[in-house]
């Protein structure tokens, strides 16, 4: 199997599973509440099947003769790798928010990933994030936007 | 109907009422000139912030955006040869090699007078076709309206995606998303996991973000979209753009009905439309030595269909519930949290608010692409702005969108979770449209399940109505299937 349809057939088993835990779990629901949630993940289990068995054939097949498979857009592994720095920075953030609030989290992300990743001015970076945060504390007083507040400390102005 | 149009033109005329159209119209503006986002985006962006708002002012908000988005990514297409948006990207074939020929300004101008055009066209006809199915849609009970609801289920996913039996399967997964929560019809929490933040189920601002705008984020820093360190040249030929569409007049009308109707059927809209205007206008033009060298009707085709497809998707949007794109599965969702039941009572109950969205959607063109011609420069130096410069801004909108959902930090684990499998769903090339879809037809998807269920036992299934739809659904699975392969190839 190349590695295109590994990683179709891996991301379709999770599917599989998906559904199947599903169907498991609406077992335990009234009937009321269960007939709606059986219905769709029968019907998700059935077709996510048959898409994996395709995906299998269609691997087979291609194993002979360069066959097409289904078109993919991108190289996922190629794109995972390349997007994993981008993930690691916005976890960063979330882990920031989570411990130090929206607004001291949200101050230290934006510069840093403007001099780092934006390649922009020091000066400049600390400019635009003090325009931003201008622009975050007009929506709190116009439309009543709230942030989120950190375990450890939080900067509420 | 006709007085409606004039009490609700009457009462539009309120500061209110214009300063919400102009931001939604600038949102789009924005969007629609960044490359890599797109109507979803802006859409799932603006979800949160409508929360408790009158109808009256969400409403032009919402479509007010929606209508000038085609009308902006002319910006990238024509200047940089990059899509602002999937529905322009057959601008690219002529407008980019015009402005490579020192024309941008005639392409452009000719673009936003035929957006213009064909936005106020797709406005007309979906105002004209709504009274008219209104009856139709009326005499269906609720099992033609559940298979009704599976067909353009099915037709999002069989289209909007390469391989069409993942395109179900992934609805299938916006339909059980949807089941989260508390159930409907008795008491019970389901697949909640004991976290008492799924009790009200996943919200759908948190969703929409998650699923359209992260992806688009993170594919934006890794290919660095925007981009251009090009000079931004725009040349002269502004009046003899708005003079092309004049003398093409009968393309323009001809690419707006067309755009009309392929906006219509759930799952074609955006991402085909352009393409098949202009294939069209190339196959009915005796001269074609000039298209893809910059023929200004190559242009002119495309930029009329693409806005005038918003009208003719709003269609099965307000007439049945039924969503046939991503943008507008999250319209809809938008539209529920506002606290209008789009489907066929619409029309009988809220007429007013059913003109409203006409007379929006053919007014923000208008000031869309007339803001388009007067700020054309400061406008298109916006695509000039770095993934790596613009991306914290948008990530901060984002979250501040999220978290406004449920005012909890689970609303921020939800997004990036979601964002996550949506970014592994675009590289698998599987379709997100079907499981927003899904997600938000999936209560009255239940409803009518449930209605048919208990009221007809098992003998709904054989309605005369029932088993045509059944059928036609059947068959446009089954050639999908047959057929995506050959097409894909």
């Amino acid at each position: 199997m190349t590695k295109t349809s590994i990683e179709r057939a891996v991301a379709q088993i999770f599917l599989v599973a998906v559904f199947l835990i599903g169907i498991l779990y609406a077992q335990s629901f009234p009937f009321r509440a269960k007939i709606y949630p059986m219905t769709v993940c029968v019907a998700g289990f059935l077709l996510t099947t048959a898409g994996l068995i395709t995906t299998v054939i269609n691997a087979r097949r291609a194993r002979g003769a360069p066959v097409p498979e289904h078109p993919v857009e991108y190289d996922m592994t190629a794109r995972l790798r390349k997007s994993t720095i981008y993930l690691a920075w916005i976890i960063g953030y979330f882990a920031l928010i989570y411990l130090f609030g929206f607004l001291a989290s949200t101050i230290v992300f934006v510069v840093a990933f403007w001099i780092i990743v934006g390649r922009m001015k020091p000066h400049v970076a600390v400019i635009c994030a003090a325009a931003l945060i201008g622009l975050l504390l007009l929506g709190e007083h116009t439309i009543g936007v709230e942030w989120p507040e950190g375990v450890l400390w939080s900067l509420n102005l | 109907m006709i007085s409606v149009l004039s009490d609700v033109l009457a009462s539009m005329m309120s500061l209110a009422y214009l300063k919400m159209m102009l931001l939604g119209v600038s949102v789009g503006l924005v969007v629609g000139v960044l490359p890599g986002l797109g109507g979803s985006v802006g859409m799932s962006i603006m979800l949160p912030f409508i929360f408790g708002m009158d109808p009256t002012l969400a409403l032009p908000m919402l479509i007010g955006m929606t209508a000038v988005i085609h009308t902006a990514d002319t910006f990238p297409s024509v200047l940089l040869g990059v899509p602002g948006s999937s529905g322009s990207q057959a601008t690219i074939m002529d407008g980019y090699p015009l402005a490579k020929d020192g024309q941008a300004a005639r392409a452009l101008s000719s673009a936003f007078v035929a957006s213009m055009v064909g936005g106020i066209f797709g406005a007309i006809t979906l105002f004209i076709i709504l009274p008219f199915a209104e009856p139709i849609v009326l005499s269906f009970g609720s099992p033609e309206v559940l298979m009704l609801a599976i067909l353009g289920l099915s037709m999002v996913g069989i289209l909007s995606g390469a391989d069409p039996l993942m395109g179900i399967v992934v609805a299938c997964v916006g339909l059980l998303i949807g089941a989260i929560g508390a159930a409907p019809a008795i008491a019970h929490y389901r697949y909640t996991f004991d976290l008492i933040y799924l009790w009200d189920g996943v919200p759908i601002a948190v969703l929409a973000l998650g699923l359209f705008a992260l992806p688009e984020l993170i594919d934006m820093l890794v290919d660095q979209t925007s981009i251009s360190r090009k000079d931004l040249k725009l040349g002269k030929g502004w009046l003899q753009g708005i003079r092309d569409v004049v003398t093409h007049r009968w393309i323009v009308l001809r690419s707006s009905a067309i755009g009309v109707a392929v906006g219509m059927l759930p799952g074609l809209g955006g991402s085909v439309v352009d393409w098949i205007s202009y294939g069209n206008v190339v196959q009915t033009s005796r001269d074609k030595s000039r298209f893809g060298k910059g023929d200004i009707r190559g242009v002119i085709a495309p930029e009329s269909s693409n806005n005038a497809k918003e009208g003719g998707a709003l269609v099965p949007t307000l007439l049945f519930g039924i969503p046939g794109s991503g943008t507008n599965a999250i319209l809809l969702g938008g539209f529920i949290l506002i606290g209008i039941d789009p489907g066929p009572l619409l029309i009988t109950n809220q007429p007013d608010l059913v003109v409203l969205i006409v007379w929006t959607l053919a007014i923000a063109n208008v000031v869309g692409g007339l803001a388009c011609l007067s700020l054309a420069f400061p406008i298109a130096k916006l695509t000039s702005v770095s993934a790596g410069r613009l991306a914290p801004f948008l990530l901060v909108i984002m979250i501040v969108g999220a978290y406004r959902s449920t005012i909890s930090f689970g609303d921020l684990i939800v997004f990036l979770v979601i964002g996550v499998i949506g970014c592994f769903m675009k590289w698998l090339g599987w379709p997100r449209a079907p499981l927003m879809i899904g997600y938000v037809l999936s209560t009255g998807v239940e409803r009518n399940l449930w209605i048919s269920v208990t009221r007809y036992g098992y003998d709904w299934l054989f309605r005369p109505g029932v088993m045509i739809i059944a059928a036609l659904t059947l068959t446009l699975v089954l050639l999908g299937i047959y057929f995506r392969p050959r097409i894909n190839s």
